[in-house]
């Protein structure tokens, strides 16, 4: 191992010393650099209540976790054969073909993967990634960063009054590329009704690109909510994603997966290294899908703690936006970020600002007893 | 309807797919046996697993399976720069090192720009620029070596990029500190050069490439936990370089690339000084014996500084499917251009018993 320290002043001169840079392509220097700092830790003896990233906080089901303490001994390998395990898995859950899925490092990847396929500089060559991204604001805005680092332009649709994508208004906004309809929304938890997303997927043109993320889609239970999965025999320009870091409670994990026509997902893949799941991901998705406590448990446990927390924010006066979701969004009445600060002093993490949404606070789901470590936090700086 | 590849990117077209070497469960599958007795020497794997420390790190790991991991890596990149002497802004973690080479393509390639690397290089390269629609420039290397001389004359304007697996899989060629040294003082300042060192750890004299990246070049050095980490299930790669191009390998990173389990893993991993020297240890024993073997067996190969030998078997994919019905996978290397020959990675000496057992046994049975 190579160990030769330098001393700060070397290290200085030496940065000085300004290397000509390379030719970094132009769009790159516009995306944002995701964070590289660590959550903070909490002052000693504090635990932290972590209501932030909407996290299950019951973790994966013990079959899953078994499943990857026995795969200790293939740690060493790589992961193709599991890849494919779940790959079948997946394609018989959702009732289609194995060369419809793709699978992902988190459903971020998937995002990705959507956007460098599917955007581009309206200036590329026809058979190239091109046309822009339309996305809901607010939403869980991730794959407008990946757009812009294609070099894509970008589109923020307001919601409407009911919280709901406004479909006509993103169809209107879309030069070929892709639109992006989260649903249940991060992160107001809301849902768009399913006559108007079918009624969307049904009107528009192919060569525009629609994208569903459903990571939430096991927590909604609406009649007016449902998967598009079943519209995508009809629909080439259609792709879902769906993710195990929610009910399935594997966010450190990263495992994710997209649904499309095989020859969408042919386009996607050349886009993609290869295994960018790991092994201990796939067979605890594999085993997770096996075990129906899984998603019952989730939805009931969430549920519960979901009405305990809206019952005494309704005794304070603040209005929810009706959630779908293992988060919710409501009206603070005030700016949120003091308060978010405020929590934060007290080791209780909740949502960040969405600038559409000043005055909402998003607040993630988690047991009993940390809702109610919430409440006590959030009354004090209330008061 | 049209063929969709009217719409894809025609560079894709003509891509190859990476093939991974083959799976044990597969072949358990196909050969209709128990997939403990298959011996998988296809993807310079180690044979010892991780370090028991990697493992237990694991187990204490699964307890935040839920939570989304640190996507900066602060702690293991507090580590790896203290081992290797450089700031932590030295540093970005990728899901395998091969997820480095995708950021280096978001980071400098475009339709038009051109790749430079070896005949018979890595082929993640390859793939790389392809997806991007960049051309890559193979420079011959008749000796099975990186011919360093012959990158720089192949450096056209449109160079952006240049990769030098060292040592080189599959051919397990090492290019020495001289011939480097004099290749950078000649590369030009807007062309970044990358050193894949995936392979560094198992080299006794290995080549300080972590001199330029210090010195402020457009230099970037790759390193995994796939190879004499054992962790290759688990996705871990780094990529050392100055901080700015650091900060613009960042910006093509999604903000949890790397699992929770794999940077404990990695961390405890890279604290276990008894493991890495226990595989390299059995690594140039079974190396040396392997050799040894197939120059008694009049065989070609090409003498290796890594976990794998490439040698001459005069038919690849042949003893490659007659070694698989002993249950034993090598790797065939037609994607390579090198159909003659099979790459073996070192096993346990049990394995690379087993292995050269059964390739005589084949090579036998070979009429004429
Ligand atoms: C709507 C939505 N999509 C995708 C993700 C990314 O999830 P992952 O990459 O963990 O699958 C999130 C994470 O919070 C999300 O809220
Ligand atoms: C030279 C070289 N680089 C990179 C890799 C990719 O390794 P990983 O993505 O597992 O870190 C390999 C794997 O075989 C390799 O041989």
């Amino acid at each position: 191992m190579n160990t030769i320290s330098i001393s700060r002043r070397q290290f200085a001169r030496l940065l000085g010393a300004g290397a000509a840079v390379a030719a970094v392509r132009p769009a790159l220097s516009l995306a944002v650099t995701p964070p590289t700092t660590p959550v903070t830790p909490p002052a000693a003896g504090a635990t932290v209540v972590r209501l932030s990233s909407n996290e299950n906080p019951y973790g994966p089901s013990t079959k899953a976790l078994k499943s990857m303490t026995d795969a200790f001994g293939i740690a060493c390998r790589y992961p193709d054969a599991q890849a494919e395990a779940l790959v079948e898995a997946l394609a018989k859950l959702n009732g289609v073909s194995g060369d419809q899925i793709l699978l992902g490092d988190g459903s971020s990847e998937i995002l990705k993967l959507c956007a460098v396929t599917f955007t581009g500089a309206m200036t590329n060559e026809k058979p190239a990634g091109r046309g822009n991204l339309v996305a809901a604001d607010p939403t869980f805005e991730a794959i407008l960063a990946y757009a812009k680092v294609r070099g894509a332009e970008t589109v923020k649709v307001p919601l409407n009054a009911s919280f709901g994508h406004d479909l006509a208004k993103m169809g209107a906004a879309a030069k070929e590329g892709l639109v992006y309809i989260c649903n249940p929304n991060n992160p107001t938890a809301s849902i768009t009704p399913k006559n108007e997303l079918r009624d969307f997927i049904e009107k528009t043109p192919r060569e525009t690109m629609i994208l569903v993320d459903e990571a939430y889609f096991h927590y909604a239970d609406s009649a007016d909510y449902e998967s598009v999965i079943p519209l995508i025999k009809d629909h080439p320009n259609l792709l879902v994603a769906r993710t195990f870091s929610k009910i399935f409670g594997m966010a450190g994990l990263r495992c994710g997966y997209c649904v499309a026509q095989k020859e969408t997902i042919e386009r996607m893949r050349p886009h993609q290294m290869w295994d960018s799941v790991n092994v201990m991901a796939l067979v605890a998705a594999k085993s997770n899908l096996e075990d129906p406590d899984q998603l019952a448990n989730g939805r009931r446990w969430n549920s519960e703690a979901r009405s305990f927390v809206i019952g005494e924010l309704d005794k304070m006066g603040h209005k929810q936006i009706p959630s779908q979701a293992n988060f919710i969004m409501f009206d603070l009445k005030r700016p949120v970020v003091p308060v978010i600060k405020a929590l934060k002093e007290r080791n209780v993490q909740v949502g960040r600002l969405f600038p559409a949404l000043p005055n909402h606070m998003r607040l993630t789901i988690g047991k009993k007893a940390e809702m109610e470590a919430f409440l006590a936090a959030f009354r004090q700086v209330m008061a | 309807m049209s063929s969709i590849w009217d719409l894809a990117n025609p560079q894709l077209r003509d891509l190859r797919v990476y093939e991974p070497g083959k799976p044990i469960e597969e072949t358990a599958r196909e050969l209709g046996t128990d997939a403990g007795h298959i011996i998988k020497l296809a993807s310079n794997e180690n044979p010892l697993g991780p370090s028991p420390k990697a493992l237990a790190a694991i187990r204490a790991a699964l307890e935040s399976s839920h939570l989304y991991p640190d996507g900066g890596g602060y702690y293991l990149c507090d580590a790896l720069a203290a081992q290797l002497g450089v700031s932590r802004d030295h540093l970005i973690l990728g899901s395998g090192s091969n997820e480095i080479i995708e950021f280096l393509g978001h980071a400098f390639l475009d339709r038009g720009d051109d790749v430079i690397t070896s005949e018979h290089a890595f082929i993640a390269y390859k793939l790389v620029a392809a997806i991007f629609g960049a051309r890559t420039i193979e420079v011959p290397s008749p000796d099975l070596r990186h011919d360093l001389d012959a990158m720089i004359a192949a450096i056209t304007p449109k160079t952006r990029l240049i990769f030098i697996a060292n040592p080189n899989n599959p051919t397990g060629t090492l290019a020495g500190q001289e011939e480097i040294d004099r290749f950078i003082e000649r590369v030009p300042e807007n062309v970044v050069v990358v050193f894949d060192e995936a392979y560094f750890e198992y080299l006794d004299d290995p080549p300080d490439t972590l001199r330029f990246v210090r010195e402020g070049r457009n230099v970037a050095v790759l390193r995994t936990f796939s190879k004499i980490q054992g962790l290759a299930g688990l996705r871990i790669g780094y990529g050392i370089a100055r901080p700015e191009l650091i900060r613009v390998l960042q910006k093509a990173r999604q903000p949890f690339n790397v699992n929770g389990l794999a940077q404990a893993a990695a961390l405890a991993g890279l604290a276990d000084v008894e493991h890495r020297r226990e595989t390299k240890r059995i690594t140039d024993e079974g190396r040396a014996w392997l050799q040894e073997q197939f120059a008694a067996m009049d065989l070609r190969y090409v003498p290796s500084v890594a976990n794998f030998v490439l040698v001459n078997v005069g038919d690849g994919a042949e003893i490659f499917r007659a070694l698989l019905h002993r249950q034993i996978i090598v790797r065939a290397l037609k994607g390579y251009n090198l159909a003659e020959w099979i790459r073996i990675s070192v096993g346990t000496m049990e394995q690379n018993r087993r292995c050269i057992a059964a390739l005589r046994e084949v090579l036998g049975n070979r009429p004429g």
